[in-house]
């Protein structure tokens, strides 16, 4: 695997933001992978659920602060019936104008149903997850948000958690 | 992305992400990951490519059913159509 011919993308990102937004800004290195559940049931069978970091959330829900240098660690729980037309996208680390032309290309919603109707597999969770993927400032991500949104898919029941970045 | 994963891991949920940096990924170490090589913001694929974009779906899954230790796989999912992902890893406007 080559990442962009070349470059050392995880240097120009943290060069950037520090330079740009948010001095303090590092990355959170691990020395370790963290711990790794098997899927224990058949796909057909399995409760799959899906997050995404593209900045997507209801109309009538309040948009992800995109102006704070530090992020937003807030997220968004989105009905999984939802319409395509019914989202719209807040974000400031990408150029939202493709996704917001055809949204499957961050939250595949419509291929997910798909999947389930077709039997390939079994359920999807009540709620597709969405948080906002620039946040520099990640401790409450790690201690507060994260475990609040997988204690939520814990009570669903989800067998599989799907995570798209942007 | 993946620090969201791995808050996920230790929840003792099964996850599969996909990952459009391994710089990134190699530093944050989540339990598993398929890279795709697409630009950020089209991670499934082009405006209106619907055949990619399930093919994508249809490779996180197969990735969640099949991997059976942790780390990256490569999908094989590269872009091709122009240089907007070449751009993007550099921060290069247009």
């Amino acid at each position: 695997m080559q990442d962009g011919r070349g470059a050392n993308f995880a240097q120009i990102e943290r060069n950037h933001v520090r330079t740009r937004v948010y001095a303090p800004f590092d990355w959170h290195p691990f020395d370790r992978f963290s711990p790794y559940t098997p899927l224990r049931v058949p796909l057909a069978d399995a409760r799959v659920a899906f997050i995404t970091t593209a900045g997507v959330h209801l109309a009538d829900q309040p948009s992800f602060d995109t102006g704070a240098d530090a992020g937003d660690p807030s997220w968004r729980a989105i009905p999984v019936e939802t319409s395509l037309s019914d989202l719209v996208l807040s974000h400031g680390g990408y150029d939202t104008r493709r996704a917001n032309e055809d949204k499957n290309v961050v939250l595949p919603l419509e291929h997910l149903r798909d999947l389930r109707d077709g039997g390939r597999i079994g359920s999807l969770s009540l709620e597709v997850y969405s948080f906002m993927g620039y946040i520099a400032d990640t401790d409450r991500l790690l201690d507060v948000e994260g475990p609040a949104v997988a204690a939520r898919l814990i009570a669903d029941q989800v067998d599989l958690v799907l995570l798209a970045p942007t | 992305m993946g620090l969201l994963q791995r808050a996920l891991d230790e929840a003792g949920l099964c996850t599969l992400s996909i990952t459009q940096s391994l710089e990134i990924t190699a530093i944050i170490m989540p339990s598993r990951a398929l890279y795709v090589g697409h630009p950020f913001g089209l991670t499934f694929g082009a405006i209106g490519d619907r055949e990619t974009q399930r093919a994508v779906l249809a490779a996180m899954l197969d990735a969640a059913a099949t991997m059976t230790h942790r780390g990256i796989r490569d999908s094989g999912f590269e872009w091709d159509r122009d240089d907007l992902r070449y751009r993007q890893l550099r921060k290069e406007r247009r």
